[in-house]
């Protein structure tokens, strides 16, 4: 990261300054952690590193662990970490809702017929599924 | 209002599917070294908040994942 670049340090300044990820950085409990899950399907990044040349395949998903020591205010033994490297947003409830929506053209009509689930549905649209998938 | 083409609805489709492919989600028991039967608290990093118990029978399941985002978790109080 180029630090210099101001406009893109403003924009990742409140993750970088996070003080609770910091501290998940700076503690150790006798091993610094590793991978529990991945996805088969990978997600390809390019360039990934200096050399524009350089390209680099990621699991979609992919979950870490770190244990912590317990030193923290909450007293915390375990770091999780639940990666998204895709290009899509993950909506587990879209997934299971607008399945079944394959024929409703309409939030309008999606909420009607999932009337429970009105909510979800219309969050799907608004914020994930319909703007996610018509980019 | 929004209306969804054809195309649009193919697309969206084939994305739903991929997307259940995968998961944001773990048991207790998934993660390495965590011995918990009776659940841990868990904290959001980068809400700043508690997302309240997991339990070891019900584990964690993200509500969603933006794009090239994550959910960081720390775990206390596992019994």
């Amino acid at each position: 990261m180029n630090f210099s670049d101001t406009q893109n340090l403003k924009k990742h300044w409140e993750t970088i300054t996070n003080l609770d990820a910091i501290e998940v950085n700076q503690d150790y409990a006798g091993f610094s952690g590793s991978m529990f899950y991945n996805s088969t399907e990978t997600e390809q990044f390019k360039p990934c590193s200096w050399w524009a040349r350089d390209d680099c395949k990621f699991p979609v998903a992919m979950s870490w662990y770190k244990p912590l020591s317990g030193r923290d205010a909450r007293k915390s033994t375990m770091a999780v970490l639940l990666m998204n490297n895709g290009m899509s947003m993950y909506l587990p409830y879209c997934a299971v809702s607008v399945h079944h929506l394959n024929d409703i053209a309409t939030p309008r009509d999606a909420a009607r017929e999932f009337q429970p689930f009105q909510e979800v549905v219309r969050f799907c649209f608004v914020a994930g599924a319909a703007s996610a998938d018509l980019r | 209002m929004i209306i969804l083409p054809r195309q649009a609805r193919d697309k969206h489709r084939e994305n739903t599917q991929k997307r259940v492919a995968f998961s944001y989600s773990f048991k207790l028991s998934d993660v390495p070294g965590l011995h918990s039967t009776g659940g841990c608290t868990a904290y959001s990093v980068w809400e700043g908040k508690s997302l309240g118990q997991v339990t070891a029978d019900d584990g964690f399941a993200a509500k969603a994942v933006g794009s090239r985002d994550s959910v960081f978790l720390t775990l206390s109080g596992c019994q």
